[in-house]
C-alpha cells in the first residue's frame, strides 16, 4: 500500500464491477500502466443479473468504454427502450395506462406547457405524455427510435436499452481485459487484511493469495463484502416507504422469430406490486416484484402465470429476495461500494444500472491522486449519492402516492401519509398550487428531472389548483403552438421510422455506421 | 411490378428499347448510385457524394441530382440535360441475374459471378415489342428506339454496349465497396452540413450527405498515403472532392426553376 493511488482493486465481476473497472481504466490509462486496475471475480458465485433496463446514459457509458453499439446490440441480445409504460397504476382498469418517455415535453426549455395542458385537456382529448411528446406514439406503434441510416449512438427519438445482463457482463469483461488493460483475477475472497488506519490493505483470495491495492471497489453484490461485512457500514432499509421485498422472474420466448418487440418497458400494476415486461431480441424478461406482507408466494406465482399465459408452466422461475434500501455511506476509508453492494431498490425506473454508471463516472473522474485527499473525495461522494438515493426513493414513491386503486391493501397502504418521505410530501404540497417545473430541482446531482415528475404526476391524474396563479398563465399561444408542433412531429416520425424488430434485425445483418 | 427474365435472342429477338424512356427511370431521383470507374465522367456535371442505402444503412457513392428527395435538376422536359448519364440509369432496363441453376446451387461468390446472366425487365416502360413499333410508333419516336438483335439473332451494338455497362457496374460495385471501406477505416468520411438559401429567400437543409474530410486527408500517415496510392484511390478521392463544387450549379439550377415558377405566377396574377 502506497500513499499514491496506483492500484485499484475491484471485487466482483457483474455489470457494476466491469463498468467501474472499465471507466477507471479508460480514464486513467491502465493500458499504458499509469495505474493498475485489477478485478477479482469468484469463479463460483453467479452474477444476479436481473438489471435489464438502462437509461439513455448507457450510450455515453458504452462510448467511454470504447464499445461499438453494433457489437453491443448483437452480443447482448439488446433492444431499444424509449421509456416506460405504466399500466393499471391509476385505477387498475384494463385501459388505464400512462407513459414516462425519454424526451422532454415539447418546448420544455422555453416554457412550461403543463398548466395549459391541464386547463385544456378535455378539448385536447389526449393524455399529457401524448399531447406534449411524440415518443408515446412511437412506443404504441412498436417503432424504433432511429433508422438503419442513423449513426451509432445517435437518435431520432432519445433512447436507452434493454439488455441481457449476463451477456452484457461478458462483453464488458472482454472489452476491459482485451482493450482497456484491466487485469482479471479469478478467485474467492476469503479474508481481508487491514492496515493500521483501518483501510483495507489487501484481500486474500483462496486461489491467488493476497491482492494488495490502494483503493478497493466493492462490487460483491448483496453481500457487500468489504463495505458492509468488513467495515461494518450499516444498511438503511427503506421498506417503510417502498414495500416490495420479493421478485419472481421468468424468461419468456417469443411465439415466432418475427414477433414484435416492445420498444419500452411495460410495468403493470398487480394486487401486491407490479410486473415488469422487457423485450429483448430473442426473449422477454418478465417478473413480478411484490410485497410479501400483501401477498403469499403462491398468489404471486398465480398472478405471474396469468400475465405470462399458458406457457408459464414450462418456464423456470427464479426467486430473488429484495431488501430495499442502501448503505448509510458508500465510501469509507479506501473502500467504495457500487451496485448491489451499495443498495437496491425495486426496478421501477431502471435505477440500478444508472446508479452504477453515475458512481463509476464519479470515481473515475475524481479518483484521488493520494491517500491524504481520499477522505475529502469520499465525503463528496457520500453526500452526492445519499442525495441521489433519496431522490430516487422519492421518485419511485411518487408512482404510488396518487393511485386511485382501492382494490387491495398494497395500494391503500402506499397512500398512507406515514409512508411518504417528508421531502416528497413537501413537493406534493408545493405542486398543489405551483405546476412542477425546473426550478423545483436545483441540485447539480438530480437524477430525475422536473419533466419526469410531470410525466408521472399528470399520468397519475394529478391536478394543481391553478386559480391563485391564473394571472401568470399568459402563454396560451406558445403552449398551443407546442401542442401543434408535437402533432406534426408525431406524423413525421411515425412515417419514417421502422419497427423495433425490423431495425434490430437490420443491425444484426448490416450493422450501424459510425457516422 | 418488375418482371425479370433472362434475355435470349429467340424470345426477345424483336424487342426494341426506347432509350429515352429507359433513362426516364432517373427522372425523380435526387441520388443515383455510381461506381468508382465512372468518376471521371461524372465530375463533368455532378457532385459525387456518399449517401446511405435506405435498406442497409451502408455507405455508397452517389451522384447528387437534386437538393431534396424526388428532385432531379438534370432531368427536364422529358429528357436528360447532361452529357453523361450514370451507368445505373443508362443500363436500364437490363440487369444481371442468376440463372435458375446458379440460384439453387450452394455456390461460392466466384461461381455466382460465372453464373450471372443478362436479364431484362420485360414490364419496363421502355420495352417495346415489334408489333407495337410497326403499328403505333411515330417516325420521330424511332430515333430513340434501339433493337436488341439483328435478323440473324446477333446482339446489336446497342445491346453490346449495355452488356459492357452491366459488367462495368458489377466490377465497379466491388471496387467502390472497398474504396468506401478503406476511407471509413481511415475515418476520412464526414457528414456535409448543407444549408442553402435560395433565390426566393427560402432556406433548406440537405441532410444525409457525406464527403471526404479534407482536413483529415491532409493529415494521414505516410503508410496510409502509400496504401491509397497502391489501391489507386488518390484519383477518385480528388475527383470526388473537386466534384463537390457542382453543388453550386445545382443551387443555380434550382434557382432557375424557382424563377421560372415565379414568372408563371406573375402571369397568373395579372
Amino acid at each position: 500500500m502506497s500513499n499514491s493511488i496506483k492500484t485499484v482493486v475491484v471485487v466482483g465481476g457483474g455489470a457494476a464491477g466491469w463498468i467501474t473497472a472499465g471507466r477507471i481504466a479508460a480514464q486513467h490509462n491502465a493500458k499504458q500502466g499509469d495505474i493498475k486496475v485489477k478485478l477479482i471475480e469468484s469463479p463460483n458465485v453467479p452474477i444476479i443479473g436481473v438489471g435489464e433496463g438502462t437509461w439513455p446514459t448507457m450510450r455515453n457509458t458504452l462510448i467511454q468504454l470504447g464499445i461499438s453499439e453494433t457489437d453491443f446490440i448483437r452480443e447482448c441480445d439488446a433492444s431499444f427502450k424509449q421509456g416506460a409504460k405504466f399500466a393499471k397504476w391509476v385505477t387498475g382498469a384494463e385501459d388505464d395506462f400512462y407513459y414516462h418517455p425519454l424526451i422532454l415535453p415539447q418546448g420544455f426549455t422555453k416554457g412550461n406547457i403543463a398548466p395549459y395542458w391541464q386547463m385544456q385537456k378535455h378539448q385536447i382529448g389526449k393524455s399529457f405524455s401524448d399531447a406534449v411528446c411524440f415518443q408515446e406514439a412511437l412506443c404504441e406503434q412498436g417503432l424504433a427510435p432511429k433508422s438503419i441510416r442513423t449513426p451509432e449512438f445517435s437518435a431520432i427519438a432519445n433512447y436507452a436499452y434493454h439488455l441481457d445482463a449476463g451477456k452484457f457482463a461478458q462483453l464488458l469483461q472482454r472489452q476491459c481485459t482485451q482493450v482497456l488493460g484491466v487485469e482479471h483475477i479469478l478467485g474467492d475472497v476469503i479474508n481481508v487484511k487491514s492496515a493500521v488506519n483501518g483501510d483495507v490493505a489487501a484481500v486474500i483470495t483462496q486461489q491467488q493469495g493476497s491482492i494488495e491495492g490502494d483503493l478497493f471497489v466493492d462490487c460483491s453484490g448483496f453481500k457487500s463484502l468489504l463495505l458492509g461485512e468488513h467495515l461494518g457500514v450499516p444498511f438503511k432499509p427503506c421498506n417503510d416507504v417502498l414495500f416490495i421485498d420479493n421478485a419472481i422472474a421468468v424468461q419468456v420466448p417469443y411465439a415466432t422469430d418475427n414477433a414484435p418487440i416492445a420498444s419500452h418497458t411495460i410495468s403493470t400494476g398487480q394486487n401486491a406490486g407490479w410486473i415488469w415486461d422487457i423485450g429483448l431480441q430473442h426473449r422477454r424478461g418478465v417478473g413480478y416484484v411484490y410485497s410479501s406482507h400483501h401477498s403469499s408466494e403462491a398468489a404471486a406465482m398465480d398472478a405471474l402465470a396469468t400475465y405470462v399465459g399458458p406457457q408459464f408452466k414450462d418456464l423456470s422461475v427464479r426467486h430473488i429476495p429484495i431488501q430495499s434500501g442502501h448503505r448509510q455511506q458508500f465510501w469509507k476509508n479506501n473502500v467504495v461500494a457500487v451496485g448491489l453492494a451499495a443498495g437496491f431498490l425495486e426496478p421501477l425506473e431502471a435505477s440500478a444500472l444508472v446508479l452504477i454508471e453515475l458512481s463509476a463516472e464519479m470515481i473515475a473522474q475524481q479518483l484521488p491522486a493520494r491517500r491524504e485527499v481520499m477522505d475529502i473525495v469520499a465525503k463528496r461522494f457520500n453526500s452526492t449519492f445519499l442525495y441521489r438515493w433519496d431522490r430516487i426513493i422519492d421518485f419511485l414513491k411518487l408512482h404510488y402516492v396518487l393511485t386511485q386503486r382501492t382494490d387491495s391493501a398494497f395500494w391503500q397502504d402506499n397512500t398512507d401519509p406515514a409512508s411518504i418521505p417528508d421531502s416528497l410530501n413537501e413537493l406534493m404540497q408545493l405542486w398543489r398550487y405551483h405546476p412542477p417545473y425546473d426550478h423545483d430541482f436545483t441540485s447539480n446531482n438530480e437524477v430525475f428531472p422536473a419533466a419526469s415528475y410531470q410525466y408521472v404526476l399528470y399520468g397519475m391524474g394529478f391536478e394543481s389548483d391553478l386559480a391563485p396563479i391564473q394571472h401568470t398563465l399568459t402563454q396560451t399561444e406558445f403552449a398551443n403552438t407546442q401542442f401543434q408542433l408535437n402533432q406534426q412531429n408525431i406524423a413525421q416520425v411515425v412515417a419514417k421510422l421502422p419497427s423495433n424488430r425490423e431495425l434490430l434485425n437490420k443491425i444484426r445483418e448490416y450493422g450501424l455506421q459510425q457516422l | 411490378m418488375a418482371k425479370l427474365v433472362a434475355l435470349n435472342n429467340k424470345q426477345h429477338q424483336h424487342l426494341h428499347i426506347d432509350t429515352q424512356l429507359a433513362e426516364a427511370e432517373g427522372a425523380d431521383l435526387h441520388l443515383v448510385p455510381v461506381v468508382l470507374s465512372e468518376f471521371m465522367k461524372l465530375v463533368v456535371s455532378y457532385p459525387i457524394v456518399f449517401s446511405k442505402n435506405g435498406d442497409t444503412g451502408e455507405f455508397m457513392c452517389s451522384a447528387l441530382m437534386g437538393l431534396e428527395e424526388g428532385e432531379n435538376l438534370f432531368y427536364e422536359k422529358g429528357q436528360w440535360q447532361s452529357i453523361y448519364i450514370p451507368l445505373q440509369l443508362a443500363r436500364q432496363p437490363f440487369f444481371l441475374g442468376h440463372d435458375n441453376q446458379a440460384v439453387s446451387a450452394d455456390n461460392s461468390s466466384s461461381e455466382q459471378a460465372q453464373n450471372l446472366v443478362m436479364c431484362i425487365n420485360e414490364s419496363h416502360a421502355s420495352v417495346i415489342s415489334q408489333a407495337s413499333t410497326n403499328t403505333h410508333s411515330a417516325p420521330n419516336h424511332n430515333e430513340t428506339q434501339e433493337p436488341l438483335f439483328n435478323e440473324t439473332g446477333e446482339a446489336t451494338s446497342y445491346l453490346q454496349a449495355q452488356q459492357n455497362r452491366l459488367v462495368q457496374l458489377l466490377q465497379g460495385e466491388q471496387q467502390t465497396h472497398d474504396f468506401i471501406a478503406t476511407l471509413l477505416d481511415m475515418q476520412l468520411i464526414t457528414a456535409i452540413a448543407l444549408e442553402i438559401t435560395l433565390a426566393d429567400g427560402s432556406s433548406h437543409k440537405v441532410n444525409g450527405l457525406y464527403s471526404i474530410d479534407e482536413e483529415k486527408l491532409a493529415q494521414i500517415s505516410d503508410a496510409q498515403l502509400i496504401l491509397l496510392k497502391q489501391k489507386h484511390y488518390l484519383s477518385p478521392i480528388y475527383t470526388l472532392i473537386a466534384s463537390t463544387s457542382h453543388i453550386y450549379s445545382l443551387i443555380n439550377k434550382k434557382n432557375q426553376r424557382i424563377e421560372q415558377g415565379a414568372k408563371w405566377f406573375q402571369a397568373a396574377t395579372l
